[in-house]
């Protein structure tokens, strides 16, 4: 009887912890997504520079590529989630859906260009795409 | 001379060997994250280790027992499958994280996909169980783990401002966006990352399988007490990389690619291939021990035979057991899970199973009808039950702050 008391209340306490976790709002969850998206194009720039410097190896910068583009494309799914209440929100969503989906398209083609030509033509896609994506967050984050 | 050489191969491999792929991740993890904030709960987890590994080796050379034979006899077989079952549970989990672990770094040698070089590092690693000798496995393993001081190295050549790194580590980073409760639901990973269960298993089971005796104590204890800090160092060092390169660029990191970053700002391709041949290293040795441990706790519990010690036809069920759990991290890792998620979830949930852990070990090493003059000091015994309160604090605000932080997002 006690041991079932003791199971009820711990599974009543999770239930409660659950419950409160799930307050995120949604431009905690759009700044979260691209927060993600920025740290995979930085991490993107920075390791395309190191191999055109001879400091990197291909097969350790295809796999950071191959990482990143997994990272980007699942910040992109995440705002399928977000639930929008107001204009403003379906605006500030909607930036960053295209701020991610530029980033996206970047990096995978980087990606791609790595593992075809062992080389990437240039990164100023990926910096542009960044850029943008550090303004979309910048305004969030300004906004909060 | 002979006494020295062997101290200090002692010493090296503990270092070499303490670092695994929990410690690798969760360390760079967090210095890109909080920068040297958390490098407080490092400290707090090494010292925490250096405790209780020493106290089950002194206990094993002294009974020329392992842990979780004594703790069945002494504590009954109610607490005994309590703390079998959970330490066993976790053992599994970082033996998945290792595998997971040594099939990632191979990833980086070759850009293969990581799945597909997970059978193949499971087969490698029953290899070694199955042929070589336990003092060469461990030696070898710890040694070319080594190779991780790179990390260390890279820290240096990136000349970073020391004064920021002590500023970060004394009063945190300004410039930090995380939450609190993120903050500490890291705190309790790295602790957990540095107390993992196996290595207290592994060292107490090591010790009889090389024969240790009352003599081997103060060699056991220096192992340790050198070793595991230097050990702690390291942490230190992937944290700091993480800090100075990633953190400023706002880089967070979720891949062991990204690990690979700064060593590469720092020493190029020459550093790299060290640092990958040292995290090739320190997870295959870790997955070795893991495995091993997993094969320790059931049999020593069970008393079935058991040990490397012994032809594998005279311990089949130690082996096959081993075999076994091999085939389930493979299995685990081949649903496409993640292995760095299956990293930060087994320390996490280190940290949950520390006290059915710990607790029974501090309760063996005071009992005179094993250890005889040999049991814990006071001094000794007051800093363990400090432990065991912190040890208990973790674990109750582990699975509280991996649902609210969704586990550090």
């Amino acid at each position: 009887m006690r041991v079932s008391m003791w199971a009820a209340g711990l599974i009543l306490l999770l239930g409660l912890i659950c419950g409160c976790s799930q307050q995120s709002t949604a431009t905690e969850d759009l700044i979260h997504a691209l927060s993600e998206a920025h740290s995979a194009i930085a991490s993107s720039v920075l390791g395309i520079d190191l191999y055109d410097q001879q400091r990197s190896t291909r097969a350790v910068t295809e796999t950071l590529l191959e990482d990143m583009a997994e990272q980007i494309v699942d910040a992109e799914r995440a705002l399928e989630t977000v639930t929008i209440d107001s204009e403003q929100s379906q605006s500030e969503r909607d930036a960053a859906l295209a701020a991610i989906h530029t980033g996206a398209a970047a990096l995978l083609t980087s990606r791609d260009q790595l593992q075809q030509r062992g080389a990437v033509d240039n990164t100023a896609d990926l910096e542009a795409a960044g850029h943008q994506i550090d303004s979309v967050l910048g305004q969030l984050r300004g906004g909060q | 001379m002979k006494k020295v050489l062997g101290l200090a191969l002692g010493i090296l491999t503990a270092i070499g060997g303490f670092l695994d792929i929990g410690d690798l991740v969760t360390n760079a993890v967090v210095g890109s994250r909080f920068g040297l904030s958390l490098g407080w709960a490092v400290v707090v987890g090494v010292i925490g280790i250096c405790i209780f590994a020493q106290m089950s080796g002194r206990v094993a050379a002294v009974s020329g027992r392992a842990t979780f034979e004594l703790i069945r006899e002494r504590l009954g077989l109610r607490v005994g499958v309590l703390n079998l079952g959970a330490s066993f549970m976790i053992n599994l989990m970082t033996l998945t994280a290792e595998i997971g672990g040594v099939a990632l770094a191979l990833q980086l040698v070759s850009s293969v996909s990581y799945l597909l070089w997970v059978p193949f590092a499971a087969f490698a690693l029953w290899l070694v169980i199955w042929r070589v000798k336990f003092s060469i496995m461990e030696n070898v393993a710890g040694l070319v783990g080594l190779f991780l001081i790179g990390f260390a190295v890279g820290l240096f050549l990136l000349g970073p401002d020391w004064g920021e790194l002590g500023r970060q580590a004394v009063h945190g980073v300004s410039t930090s966006n995380e939450k609190v409760s993120t903050y500490w639901f890291y705190a309790v990973a790295l602790f957990g990352a540095a107390m993992t269960p196996y290595e207290v298993f592994f060292f107490s089971s090591g010790a009889v399988e090389e024969g240790w005796s009352v003599k081997d104590v103060a060699r056991s204890r220096a192992n340790v007490l050198v070793g595991f800090p230097l050990g702690g160092l390291l942490s230190l060092a992937i944290a700091g990389c993480a800090a100075v390169v990633l953190l400023p660029q706002l880089i967070s990191v979720t891949a062991l690619s990204q690990v690979m970053l700064p060593v590469a700002v720092a020493g190029g391709k020459v550093l790299l291939a060290f640092i990958i041949l040292g995290i090739v290293a320190a997870t295959a040795g870790a997955a070795l021990e893991t495995t091993l441990s997993a094969g320790y706790t059931i049999a020593q519990f069970l008393g079935w035979s058991w040990g490397k010690f012994r032809p594998p036809a005279q311990a089949a069920r130690f082996h096959l057991l081993m075999i076994i759990c091999l085939i389930v991290g493979v299995g685990t890792l081949m649903t496409g899970v993640d292995p760095i998620q299956v990293t930060e979830m087994s320390v996490v949930f280190s940290a949950l199973a520390l006290p059915l852990t710990y607790l029974p070990i501090l309760i063996v090493a005071n009992d005179p009808e094993y250890m005889g003059e040999h049991v814990n000091g006071q001094a000794l015994n007051g800093i363990a039950l400090i432990y065991l309160v912190i040890i208990l604090a973790a674990a109750i605000a582990a699975i509280p702050l991996l649902i609210i932080t969704g586990a550090g997002q």
